[in-house]
């Protein structure tokens, strides 16, 4: 044996050898001949969008599709959240990443593009190390791009003060779940995220040619979500339905240890629901509801845990900002719970309820963890902000702007469904109207931040709102889509004829 | 091991069915029960039933890799102990190693239990040669399949997506680049189940030997999937009767096996159409076109070289087999029976002229340079394949100097690893 292993070995070892020198000779020309930032370019351009972010930004808002959820038919406002945002931190350099049906998977992977020593690094500096032609960058002999700022550039840049850097991360409770985590689109997202990495680059694209990432195609994830819908119990029991029991218990709910849910899972919920469709499939409104009513559940239907990949992805967010001592702002959107009840009332809307507390605690034990020294966890609910500021202005007669809760009377936990832009599809994607409400309540909390550790400049207090939408601007409340409102009438009578 | 040790022949006969029976009610239940039972009003029935529903999700959800394969190995091993060509192997996880050896698990080549068995167990102990050898043909499998295949399957892909979308051209053009995706990502996986195989000092079955120079249908299938033509052959086509009962019966046999194969691809009406249509060609080619070869005239001039007029009339019939074998891969890339008659109409139909290309080009390719990568990797794929290497790869790489073997590798790695194809296409061959 040993003698065939001192045959054999160093005959490998000398061509693994000579792989290894070939690997990198291909690795310097790929990069010097600019095939490197063009391939970048064409297979993940949030990448770059990314280096740019974290050169010239002290807040990088990395967000999904809700940041930049403009409807032009239902919306009269195109300003994305990290756009009010900046308006309402002038004195902070604000940079929006987004990118649609992103997650804190992605995010958190996204944070491996963040320079070393970020924290306080004047902007302009990686850019300027790390070459990009469009931002003015200065060609070598050999073609490439070395600079990316001009240098005289770079200095006037370097000259302006630094803040204490902060990432902004949206978390969408929806993505949590089993449709979007076997969303057809990931591996796509996932061999985008391969390039959010600052390992050899050559390599990330021999990662791209044996997709090594997670490739799963959408026929792989169609069958694993349809498992997760097969066997994963929505039942809240034990430790969990105590915690709802004692939180959220009235007088329709039954005692723990007797199920207080109809549905084990959604499969099941599923096959009732069409079960009891058939009999009334002719009935247009209500075939015109079927499908959101099914992506409702589809969406909606789990409950979160700590093994969930998405909650893990989170403390790995954590993690790193705390490694790199840049503060982290949690903003945790606002699902649809309007819709919702008024689809399958409280049966869904608990277990929504479940998971948006599941994902508070979180937060708020990092928030109490990280509230002195240098690092800060933060986290927006817009949910509850949003409830708590809007019932003031109920209350005073200003506005009617309510979600409608169970038998029809106005609900106070949650905005109302018409501020959402899609009307037939379970989204986070919000109005003008609330994106400016995310992107206040978002800087008061840098602010605060900034205000604790006592480094903004010129400003002592949490900024009052400075954007006036003109008139034009306003959203416009008004807008419904067509036949939403008989739709759902009719639904609401078919929910009490035929769903237990 | 009852098939070999029961004293009689009826008892014999008996386990033989039953583990054929017990194999292919296996696959059955994995792979063709959703087929079978469609939407049935017996499926609806079940479905309402608990306690029996979970058949109807076996059947649509659940499907083991490469279950196809394992399963003919399998009634393979049984048949040959059965026959007394083999021993029964009696330690259960030889045998299980047998079945589940991991570089042909999923996709083949499908080994006869004589062959693999007896290279697994021996002590033999891998020479440098077979590392050596086996390296050469994991990167040329490797080159297949992600610089030729994938940047094919791109544009593939990109038309059947939505084939009303394009052209005539475009839908030929698909079609061409079809017919040799699903060729080099087979073959190519092959080389890298021989390769990795090597590795270990285990010599597995040649599984393809060019193919598109076969001059009839009967011949490519004599190149096409080797392993599993021979099986068919061996398992099928000659206890049905073969070709020693005459015309009828060779008939007969021939549309059986054919079908079976169709079957064997995939469980549904696309698959079984290609599996027919298959079956046709052979016969039209055993029985039909057979009869003009006199229009090839003769074999030898007086100075016994090929003539000019049989040289035309070979050519002639290569072009035709690879032809014909391209048009049926419609119905194997089709997902359903109406997209294949659409693209059928599609090349055919004189209301679908058009010579765009740069519709589907431009979709699969953004850019020129992308754009002019496919068709050079196809076409050094071909020139390869082809005309110059005249045996397998290994050993047509191991007759260059160094300095020139080296350079092809070099080749092949970058090619792999810059121009490789960046959208993820699975083996097609994983499917069955």
């Amino acid at each position: 044996m040993m003698a065939w292993i001192k045959d054999i070995a160093p005959k490998v070892l000398l061509r693994l050898a000579v792989g290894v020198f070939v690997f990198f000779v291909a690795n310097w020309w790929y990069w010097s001949s600019g095939l490197r930032n063009k391939e970048r370019l064409k297979f993940s351009p949030v990448a770059g969008k990314l280096d740019s972010a974290f050169c010239y930004g002290d807040v990088v808002y990395l967000g999904e599709s809700s940041n930049t959820s403009f409807n032009p038919w239902t919306d009269t406002f195109g300003y994305s959240v990290s756009e009010f945002l900046q308006l309402y931190l002038p004195q902070n350099r604000v940079r929006g990443v987004s990118h649609d049906g992103y997650h804190v998977g992605l995010f958190s992977q996204m944070l491996g593009l963040m320079p070393e020593h970020w924290a306080l690094r004047a902007p302009g500096f990686e850019e300027f190390d790390r070459g990009d032609l469009d931002a003015g960058g200065e060609k070598t002999a050999l073609g490439s791009v070395k600079y990316g700022v001009s240098k005289d550039n770079w200095y006037k840049l370097n000259d302006s003060n630094s803040l204490r850097k902060t990432v902004v991360i949206t978390v969408n409770m929806r993505s949590f779940g089993p449709s979007a985590m076997f969303n057809g689109n990931e591996a796509s997202n996932q061999q985008e995220a391969i390039f959010y990495s600052n390992r050899m680059a050559l390599l990330n694209r021999v990662f791209v040619s044996l997709h090594h990432y997670d490739n799963r195609d959408s026929r792989e994830m169609e069958r694993a979500k349809t498992q997760w819908f097969r066997t994963k119990d929505l039942r809240l029991k034990g430790g969990v339905g105590n915690h709802y029991f004692n939180t959220h218990a009235d007088g329709n709910m039954k005692p723990e240890g007797e199920e207080w849910y109809y549905h084990n899972t959604v499969k099941w919920w599923l096959r009732d629901l069409q079960r009891q469709f058939a009999p009334v499939s002719g009935d247009k409104d209500l075939a015109r509801v079927m499908p959101m009513a099914e992506a409702y559940l589809k969406e909606f239907a789990f409950l979160l845990d700590e093994e969930n990949p998405r909650v893990q992805a989170l403390d790995a967010i954590v993690e790193k900002c705390k490694r790199g001592q840049v503060n982290v702002v949690f903003v945790l959107l606002m699902p649809n719970f309007d819709h919702a009840n008024r689809l399958f009332g409280k049966e869904l809307v608990d277990l929504m309820n479940y998971n948006m507390d599941f994902l508070r605690k979180r937060f708020e034990g990092w928030s109490k963890q990280y509230n002195k020294g240098e690092f800060h966890v933060e986290y927006v609910d817009v949910q509850r902000a949003y409830a708590t500021d809007h019932l003031a202005s109920y209350l005073n007669g200003k506005s009617n702007d309510v979600g409608v809760g169970t038998e029809g009377n106005p609900s106070f936990d949650w905005a109302g469904g018409q501020h959402y832009t899609d009307q037939w599809y379970p989204t986070e994607h919000v109005d003008a109207h609330i994106r400016q409400f995310i992107a206040q309540k978002t800087a008061e909390k840098i602010l605060e931040i900034q205000w604790r550790t006592r480094i903004q400049m010129g400003v002592t207090k949490p900024m009052p709102a400075v954007v006036k939408p003109t008139v034009n601007n306003w959203p416009n409340w008004n807008i419904k889509m067509p036949l939403a409102d008989t739709c759902l009438a009719t639904w609401n009578g078919f929910r009490g004829m035929h769903l237990r | 091991m009852r098939v070999e040790q029961d004293g009689s022949l009826g008892w014999k006969k008996f386990w033989l069915w039953f583990s054929i029976g017990s194999n292919l009610t296996m696959l059955f239940m994995f792979k063709y029960l959703d087929f079978a039972l469609g939407d049935s009003a017996m499926v609806r029935w079940m479905s309402d039933h608990n306690a029996t529903a979970w058949i109807v999700e076996l059947g649509k959800y659940t499907i083991p890799a490469g279950i196809s394969f394992y399963t003919f190995q399998s009634i393979s091993y049984v048949v040959d102990v059965y026959r007394g060509q083999e021993k029964a192997e009696h330690n259960l996880p030889k045998f299980m190693l047998y079945v589940s050896f991991f570089p042909q698990l999923v996709a083949g080549p499908i080994e006869r239990f004589g062959k693999l068995h007896s290279q697994l167990f021996s002590d033999y102990m891998p020479k440098w040669e077979d590392v050596r050898n086996g390296a050469r043909l994991l990167i040329y499998g490797l080159f297949l399949k992600v610089a030729v295949a994938d940047n094919l399957a791109s544009v593939v892909d990109a038309f059947y997506s939505d084939h009303t979308a394009y052209t005539q051209a475009e839908a030929w053009l698909a079609t061409f680049y079809f017919t040799f995706q699903v060729y080099t990502d087979f073959f190519g996986y092959s080389l890298l189940a021989q390769g990795s195989a090597l590795l270990f000092g285990i010599h597995l079955m040649d599984n393809f030997n060019k193919p598109f120079i076969s001059k009839s249908i009967p011949e490519f299938w004599q190149r096409w999937h080797i392993s599993l033509s021979t099986w068919f052959r061996d398992y099928i086509f000659i206890p049905v009767g073969g070709n020693k009962r005459g015309p009828w019966v060779l008939a007969m046999a021939a549309m059986l096996v054919f079908f079976t194969s169709g079957l064997w691809h995939g469980a549904n009406g696309t698959m079984i159409a290609f599996g027919v249509a298959q079956g046709f060609l052979y016969l039209f080619d055993r029985f039909v076109f057979k009869k003009l070869e006199f229009v090839g005239g003769h074999f030898h001039d007086h100075q016994g070289r090929l003539p000019l007029r049989r040289r035309l009339w070979d050519g002639f019939r290569t072009v035709k087999t690879g032809f014909f074998f391209m048009m049926t891969l419609v119905w194997f890339r089709s997902a359903t029976m109406d997209q294949a008659s659409e693209v059928f109409g599609m090349l055919w139909m004189p209301g679908y002229i058009g010579c765009r290309l740069d519709g589907l080009v431009g979709i699969a390719a953004p850019t020129l340079a992308h754009g002019l990568q496919i068709p050079l990797f196809l076409c050094i794929f071909l020139l390869l394949d082809l005309w110059l290497i005249k045996e397998r790869a290994d050993v047509w790489l191991g007759k260059f100097p160094m300095a020139i073997r080296w350079a092809m590798y070099v080749l092949m790695a970058v090619s792999i690893w810059i121009w490789g194809g960046a959208v993820n296409h699975p083996f097609v061959y994983f499917q069955f």
